[in-house]
């Protein structure tokens, strides 16, 4: 089972943001340890709060108060430069809308985010471990939205990336589809061992993570540990 | 090489949009062509010219006097400063020519004797110099050989002192000093079948004009340039008692003037005209990518979520606008390159010169390709600046930058509410966009103005030539003779064959002063109620010469800073009378083509001390077809100097300026098409995918593509015509500041635009504006309703 190697921590994390008269909470003296590794899914409604905790683990976003760690280094404390790099070499990001870019086909989609790492994977490779095999050289245009959506997951984990972030990865997808792209992402976390985490709303996907954490108004309601995870293919919603 | 996924977006993209490329290229193409042209034929005439001057020692200043003996030149040339100096024999003849009809004119120019080397040494173009033992034999100059179609070893006949004299042309040659082949400043263009330059043996000379011993014109080289009003004052005060005319410093000599005003213009035009095109061409590149960043937001998003650096985004659209820029900039070079030898051509008919230099400037090349890049890579950086401020995350959600701004017209409610849905979009989208429609509005703008350029100019000149010969000038021609003669010549010439009517006329050359500010000038003597020299005053109204008292052109009046009513006084440069004389100033008059002071024949006469004399004589024939049989009778007329038919003028300046005239105008719509072209191309392509979504909502409620196109092309419209109406007064600006730069002792521009100027301007944008709408029109049925609509905003 897990090593439990703390890649990832988060200590006392609150967000505000400032609008106008009103301040939004939207974090609130958040702590967790995230393990090499893992897969863990973070669940919440819409508001939860769960977007804003993936931007700062991806360093896109930064805390109002708190500290980040990830292995040792703490990158509450990193400029905009220094989160960029930590973005380049140690995360990869899926969205819930594919963003491909339109002009270029599904291998260039790749080679964009290998191009940039030190340590990438062959982008052909990744497509075939997504099963697009053969359509490397279509447009997105020409791909349906789920295979769009796998050539995504393919771009982030093509970095070779310490953590992968999901954002609502099914949510533009129809439930087959979806399933086929878990089933992908769940591969790519027992296969390279890539720490996975997933925000969803969608309860049904917890069962597949190792540790399931939810959320709400801006707080850790529950942290949940799955011993026995299912396969993507047997889950339903 | 692997060329990197973005770098295959960049040449995706750059493809895609290939339109706008090339739009915005070929603004750019023309700003460098213009750029490399004009420089490289400033760079390359200077080049001529200079060495021309070097090699065949072109003088620095010359002065003509009576008659001075020969020993004098040895006292000019003992001035301190003055390297060399020369004493010629120059006169002006007639010259007529076997087979021809018409008198021409000519300048007789004496060749010194057994000198290698000169002043205003000639290059000898056909055959050989004359013999020095061979009295009769001559050189003419290249153009006038040209264009009468004459052969070595043909006559021509000159008439000195009354007699006719046949000299022998046994080569072609050109001189330094007549760069610019023209007879004086009213003349503008030359006219080489009518005006040509002999050059003769010194001992010819001499017995031609009876000046043995003698010289009426000396050329010195000086070895400082800035002391040349030091070493002129002291030898004209040498030359003073033998009569001295006029004394002409090198940059006041007319071809040298000419040929460098040329030179000048070219150098501002090759400044001012590409950085108009290149400032359009850097405006629709801020818009072009700040668009594609906006509309690529999302991405750049992602690519900084995956690590890229703010500089290896902004890098990709830095390299947008640099390949735009080396695009226009090598296509730029390309044309102007071509450019430049039409030029040269062109200059070629006008100037002659031994060999037009012709060097290719690599460096200019180079120089353009740089600023072309250098524009296109500053607009980039105005446009990415918004790169560094997109957070990854936000811009993954939706963009909410976009926010419906209601216009003031709404609160007009009677407008508002009495305007169709679609005029409500336009406005909408026109206040939505203030930027991009106020450039659009520009560029129409600036079009318009450039156009507007053009015509003017063929306004203003013809307006120039109708006035001086169809306004001022009543005659058909004049004739001039050698010395002044008294009023016989005048009846006889009343009783010319076919001459309705004739005028008498006195021409001569006064130092005017006033104050401390000194001129030389031409006055002209003219009978009180002359019908053939007709005076007018800036508003056109007729000036009746007084007995006493003169008229002033404007720009004497503006150099000797006199107005109405002030006295000033004169001194004849000729003559046995050389006294001074007050006048006063009876008013102004408007003079474009030349300048003159006017006054009573009779009292001018006086001043000069004799009853009336005359040297000019103004003749109006019965009907203009017998003007070739009144030039041949006059042919045989010794006295006569000069026989000057003003429809040979209008001619002349028909055929060589109307021609240019329209290669010019050609050239200026072609950019002001450009310019409008591109402008309106690029804001209703930017307009149509800004709105893929808008248009594709009303195709599927049912609009079709002719109404759909309604909505942007009516707005192009309504741009369009907001930019022509703000380009008009521009371009009349335009036109005044060029008249202000062209104000200058030979001739003015008058400020004068035509109606059909307006029209013609207004319909030309019209048609580029309407061709492009046109054109755009299948932009709209190519968006795809179900492609536009499936896809996330």
């Amino acid at each position: 089972m897990l090593e439990k190697n703390i890649i990832f921590s988060l200590k006392d994390i609150s967000k505000k943001y400032v609008m106008g008269e009103v301040t939004v909470n939207a974090l609130n003296n958040i702590n967790i340890d995230v393990y090499d590794g893992e897969f863990l899914v973070i669940l919440g409604t819409s508001g939860s709060g769960k977007s804003t905790l993936l931007n700062i683990i991806g360093g896109m976003d930064t805390p109002s108060s708190g500290k980040i760690f990830f292995k040792d280094q703490e990158i509450s404390s990193y400029n905009q430069k220094q989160l960029t790099y930590y973005r380049r070499e140690h995360i990869g990001f899926v969205f819930q809308f594919y963003n491909l870019i339109p002009i270029l086909t599904a291998k260039e989609n790749v080679d964009m985010a290998t191009e940039i790492s030190k340590n990438p994977a062959d982008s052909l490779e990744m497509l075939d471990m997504v099963g697009l095999k053969g359509k490397e050289n279509n447009f997105p245009s020409q791909l349906s939205g789920g295979e769009q959506q796998r050539v995504a997951v393919a771009r982030a984990a093509a970095k070779r990336p310490e953590i992968l972030l999901c954002d609502e990865p099914t949510g533009a997808l129809d439930y087959n589809t979806g399933k086929k792209v878990l089933h992908f992402l769940q591969k790519i976390n027992s296969e390279t061992k890539t720490t996975l985490i997933i925000i969803t709303h969608n309860s049904g996907i917890a069962d597949i993570a190792n540790r399931v954490i939810k959320m709400r108004d801006g707080e850790i309601k529950e942290i949940i540990c799955n011993e026995n995870p299912v396969s993507a293919e047997d889950i339903s919603w | 090489m692997v060329i990197k996924a973005l770098d295959k977006k960049l040449f995706r993209e750059l493809w895609k949009t290939k339109g706008q490329v090339l739009a915005v290229s070929a603004v750019i193409t023309c700003g460098i062509a213009v750029y490399i042209s004009f420089l490289s034929a400033f760079l390359n005439l200077e080049l001529t010219r200079d060495s021309y001057y070097i090699n065949y020692r072109f003088h620095d200043f010359s002065i003509s006097v009576e008659k001075a003996p020969l020993n004098s030149i040895f006292k000019i040339q003992s001035i301190a400063g003055v390297k060399s100096a020369l004493g010629r024999i120059s006169k002006e003849v007639t010259i007529s020519l076997k087979n021809k009809d018409s008198l021409k004119t000519g300048r007789i120019l004496s060749l010194p004797k057994q000198q290698k080397s000169f002043i205003d040494n000639i290059y000898l173009d056909l055959g050989r110099k004359p013999y020095t033992n061979e009295p009769n034999e001559c050189l003419v100059d290249s153009k006038f050989f040209e264009s009468n179609k004459l052969k070595l070893n043909d006559f021509v006949t000159v008439t000195t002192n009354g007699k006719k004299q046949n000299l022998k042309i046994v080569g072609t040659a050109m001189s330094p000093e007549f760069v610019y082949v023209i007879r004086n400043a009213s003349d503008i263009i030359p006219n080489p079948e009518k005006f040509g330059i002999v050059w003769v043996n010194k001992d010819w000379a001499e017995s031609a004009f009876n000046l043995k011993g003698f010289y009426n014109e000396v050329l010195a080289e000086i070895e400082e340039p800035d002391k040349i009003d030091k070493i002129i004052n002291s030898a004209e005060k040498m030359l003073t008692s033998y009569g001295v005319y006029s004394k002409i410093k090198r940059k006041d000599q007319l071809s040298n003037w000419m040929l460098n005003s040329e030179i000048e213009q070219l150098a501002v035009s090759s400044k001012i005209t590409p950085a108009i095109f290149l400032l359009v061409s850097s405006i629709i590149l801020v818009i072009v990518i700040s668009r594609m960043v906006k509309k690529e937001r999302t991405y750049i998003g992602l690519l900084k979520a995956y690590g890229y650096t703010n500089f290896e985004i902004s890098f990709h659209y830095i390299k947008f606008a640099t390949i735009i820029g080396l695009i226009g900039g090598i296509f730029g070079v390309i044309l102007g390159q071509g450019l430049s030898y039409g030029i040269m051509d062109l200059y070629s008919t006008f100037f002659s010169f031994p060999e037009l230099k012709y060097k290719f400037y690599s460096s200019l090349s180079i120089f353009g390709i740089l600023i072309s890049i250098g524009c296109c890579l500053i607009s980039s950086l105005f446009a990415i600046s918004s790169v560094i401020k997109i957070n990854p995350a936000e811009a993954m959600k939706e963009d909410t930058s976009f926010v419906v701004v209601s216009t003031p017209f709404e609160k007009i409610k009677f407008f508002w509410d009495n305007i169709s849905f679609i005029d409500k979009v336009i406005i909408r989208n026109i206040w939505r966009y203030p930027l991009r429609s106020l450039f659009t509005a520009l560029g129409v703008m600036l079009s318009t103005a450039i156009l507007f350029l053009g015509y003017f100019s063929s306004d203003s000149i013809g307006f120039m030539m109708d006035y001086q010969f169809n306004k001022i000038q009543k005659e058909d021609l004049r004739i001039s003779f050698y010395i002044e003669r008294d009023k016989r010549a005048f009846y006889e010439a009343s009783r010319f064959p076919y001459v309705k009517k004739a005028e008498e006329l006195l021409v001569y050359p006064f130092e005017c002063k006033n104050k401390w500010y000194k001129k030389q000038v031409v006055i002209y003597g003219i009978k009180t109620n002359s019908e053939l020299y007709n005076l007018i005053d800036i508003n056109e109204n007729k000036i009746k010469i007084a007995k006493e008292g003169v008229f002033l052109s404007d720009k004497i009046a503006k150099e000797l800073y006199l107005k109405k009513g002030d006295r000033f006084s004169i001194t004849p440069l000729m003559g046995k009378v050389k006294n001074e004389k007050e006048v006063f100033v009876l008013g102004i008059v408007q003079q474009y083509l030349g300048t003159g002071i006017y006054m009573n024949i009779e009292t001018l006469s006086r001043l000069l001390g004799s009853t009336k004399i005359v040297n000019t004589i103004l003749l109006k024939v019965e009907d203009e077809k017998y003007l070739p049989k009144l030039s041949k009778f006059l042919k045989d007329i010794p006295a006569i100097s000069s026989v000057e038919l003003k429809k040979d003028s209008l001619d002349n300046f028909n055929k060589n300026m109307a021609d240019s005239m329209i290669r010019v105008n050609f050239i200026l719509t072609l950019f002001a098409g450009v310019i409008a072209v591109a402008v309106i191309y690029n804001s209703t392509i930017i307009n149509l995918t800004e709105r893929e979504r808008e248009i594709a909502s009303l195709q599927v409620l049912g609009f079709n593509d002719e109404e759909v196109g309604k909505i942007v092309f009516t707005e192009n419209i309504w741009l369009s015509l907001v930019g022509m109406g703000l380009g008009l007064p521009l371009g009349h600006y335009f036109c005044k500041a060029m008249t202000i730069a062209y104000d200058t002792e030979f001739f003015r521009i008058p400020f004068f635009i035509s109606t059909e100027t307006y029209f013609i301007c207004a319909f030309v944008i019209t048609f580029f504006v309407l061709v492009t709408n046109f054109y755009l029109k299948r932009k709209i049925n190519e968006i795809s309703i179900v492609d536009v609509l499936k896809t996330r905003e």
